[in-house]
């Protein structure tokens, strides 16, 4: 069954990220890939995410507004769709991706 | 270009809807998705269950959801769009339904 | 180990009115009987008793366990209910005297109930040989509580049918199309919400009660629809949520009989499920409401759904559910489908959709308007309505073109549903109708 996994963070920690630690985090994001691929598990869909500033919201009645739809520190980065039986091995994977200490990821079912 | 199409909704109100409506909604997004497909644009289409695990980096793990909103994430589409007006559009083109807002955000090519 | 999971899953006994019509032989099938007819009741008023969910489920669990083995030995008892009541009192007494400590660390549900402590509220409940009568029903209680909107629907939905319909977890994970440890964890789960957010065990306050009522209904009639969603096949067990929805909307008026909306609920599932053997054709494929067969329709559940709006009718303005139900009761009037009251069908839809605003509500409408007024205002009722992928609304625009004699307009309509229509029958239907348009 197909997960969702929502990697919410908050955007100014990552702007602070020294260069070498944004491209140790990029790293250790392939090296989870490689990690589910050599356990087999699928990922059919994943990305990063232009930051919030740059987010559009559509209303009911057409309205379009500029930046997220929720007022939060913690944003949405960037996600994982994998392919697992169920759940508690969805949340499992989770704890491999690399997140920083303000991070949260979200576990979703996709039906 | 990718855009991530987040569409929240009115969760009480969608799950007030008559079974017709119900089904409308969905002949929406089926046929959104069949379009979109065809087109050869379409990436994801997930509509989210209600199990929500939220897992913080200290390691805890609670149900969610994740943020205490009338409004919640409700299902997900990627779709590969001209540019941001386009986007914009296709926004506009999601089957409504209860408390339905959409928030669109580009994806980072590497 | 549940008790239920290895009885197999017998003949249900009438349950119109929640009671044994018969004696069963054994003591398995007895058990049975008693999950369906006692459970909910019991466990809501245990769960006042005791303070704790868990600990009257688990109280529940064991004295039911026990009534195989005690009921197989001594025969079944005249008063099930009250048997059971009283060895899951015995059994959480024990529980509290052996595990003083544990008891104090079980969650407690805020309640003034539970101020006394739950060995007292044990001994005064339903003191000496307790006669059904006399077990307060408690059930309104435990309903609000597990259809609470801090739960997820599906979380509702779950724990309303596990803990009030006391159907297993692996039936309701089977009803739903889910793994079974997914929904156990989706039980659990909300259990634990319930506790740890401190949901009172209670009817919600006046103020509340009108929105957290129509949570309830929700809940109720999603069940009945996903039930009702199964036509070929009709499995047991998706029939049986209808049978369970129905049960449970009855449980809600009898103890709300001053609620319209929950007469209106349980008036529209009855309506709706009375015609169960007549919306599927031999083939497996599904029947239109114009073309049934009405004497296949349940002569008795339309009756007991015609006379619940009666008792409704007048008391406050309807809302959606009573509306809806004195919609299909104009169609279950009509002894043919010609006779249907039109006007006052399209007088209901549009209150309806003065309420709800729905464009699905704004096209049955305009299908009533038409029969009433004329297609030509039946069309301009779908003006600038939009449903995307909706065969429907095509299908409908279609029909009304073809007669105002508009036919190279209708033929454009009939081509856009059939390429939107989803199953073989409705396509057939589209085929057919464009076929007999060539011709004209």
């Amino acid at each position: 069954m197909e997960y969702v996994l929502l990697i919410h963070g908050d955007e100014a920690a990552y702007a602070a990220l020294d260069e070498a630690t944004g491209k140790r985090m990029y790293a250790d994001h392939f090296a989870f890939m490689d990690e589910l691929k050599a356990a087999g598990v699928a990922i059919p869909y994943s990305a990063e995410l232009d930051g919030s500033g740059t987010a559009r919201v559509v209303r009911p009645g057409g309205l379009v507004t500029d930046g997220p739809f929720a007022e939060a520190k913690e944003q949405l980065g960037g996600f994982y769709v994998i392919d697992v039986p169920g759940i508690d091995d969805a949340v499992g994977w989770a704890r491999k991706i690399p997140m920083l200490p303000t991070d949260a990821v979200e576990v979703r079912p996709a039906r | 270009m990718r855009y991530l199409f987040l569409l929240y909704g009115d969760p009480a109100g969608e799950a007030a809807l008559s079974a017709e409506e119900r089904q409308a909604v969905v002949a929406g997004h089926v046929a959104l998705g069949r379009e979109l497909g065809a087109a050869g644009r379409l990436g994801a289409a997930e509509a989210l269950g209600g199990d929500v695990r939220v897992l913080r980096a200290d390691g805890t793990v609670t149900d969610g959801p994740y943020a205490e909103t009338k409004e919640q994430l409700g299902s997900v589409y990627l779709v590969d769009c001209a540019d941001a007006a386009e986007a914009v559009a296709l926004a506009r083109r999601m089957p409504r339904s209860p408390g339905l807002v959409v928030e669109i955000r580009a994806v980072v090519e590497v | 180990m549940r008790v239920g999971d290895h009885c197999r899953v017998s003949q249900r006994p009438d349950a119109r009115d929640g009671t044994a019509t018969g004696r069963p032989g054994t003591a398995a099938e007895a058990v049975e009987q008693a999950l369906r007819e006692h459970w909910g009741r019991l466990l809501a008023l245990l769960t006042r008793l005791l303070g704790s969910l868990d600990a009257a489920e688990d109280a529940l669990q064991e004295a039911y366990a026990t009534a195989l083995t005690a009921w197989a030995r001594d025969g079944v008892p005249r008063r099930t209910d009250a048997w059971l009541l009283t060895a899951a009192r015995h059994r959480a007494r024990d529980r509290f005297r052996r595990e003083a400590t544990l008891a104090r660390k079980l969650p407690l549900l805020a309640g003034p109930e539970a101020v006394d402590g739950p060995e007292v509220a044990l001994e005064t409940a339903g003191a000496g040989g307790a006669e059904v009568s006399s077990i307060p029903d408690e059930r309104l209680r435990l309903l609000f509580t597990c259809c609470h909107p801090a739960l997820a629907v599906e979380a509702r939905v779950a724990l309303t049918l596990r803990l009030l319909g006391g159907l297993t977890t692996a039936q309701i994970a089977h009803a739903f199309l889910v793994p079974e440890p997914t929904m156990a964890a989706r039980i659990t789960r909300a259990k634990k919400k319930i506790a740890t957010a401190g949901i009172p065990y209670r009817v919600p306050p006046d103020a509340e009660l009108p929105a957290r009522l129509g949570g309830v209904l929700t809940v109720l009639y999603l069940v009945f629809t996903e039930g009702h969603a199964a036509t070929s096949g009709d499995l047991p067990v998706r029939r049986e949520l209808c049978d369970e929805a129905i049960r449970l909307a009855r449980v809600l008026v009898a103890l709300m009989p001053d609620e319209p909306e929950a007469a209106g609920l349980l008036a529209l599932l009855l309506l709706q499920h009375a015609r169960r053997d007549a919306r599927v054709d031999p083939a497996g494929r599904l029947v239109l409401l114009p073309d049934q067969d009405r004497s296949r329709w349940d002569a008795g559940q339309v009756a007991e759904g015609l006379a619940l709006l009666r008792g409704a009718a007048g008391r406050a303005p309807a809302g959606p559910y009573l509306l809806q139900a004195a919609i299909a009761a104009e169609h279950a009037r009509a002894p043919v489908a010609a006779d249907t009251d039109w006007g006052r069908i399209a007088a209901l839809y549009a209150a309806l959709e003065e309420q709800t605003g729905s464009p699905v509500v704004r096209l049955n409408r305009a299908v009533a308007v038409a029969e009433v007024t004329g297609p030509a205002a039946g069309l301009a009722l779908l003006d600038g309505l939009e449903l995307p992928g909706f065969h429907l609304l095509p299908a409908t625009r279609a029909d009304l073109l073809r007669r105002l004699g508009r036919p190279a307009e209708a033929r454009v309509e009939y081509a856009a549903a059939l390429d939107l229509a989803g199953n073989a029958a409705d396509r057939d239907f589209l085929t057919s109708r464009l076929a007999a348009l060539e011709q004209d």
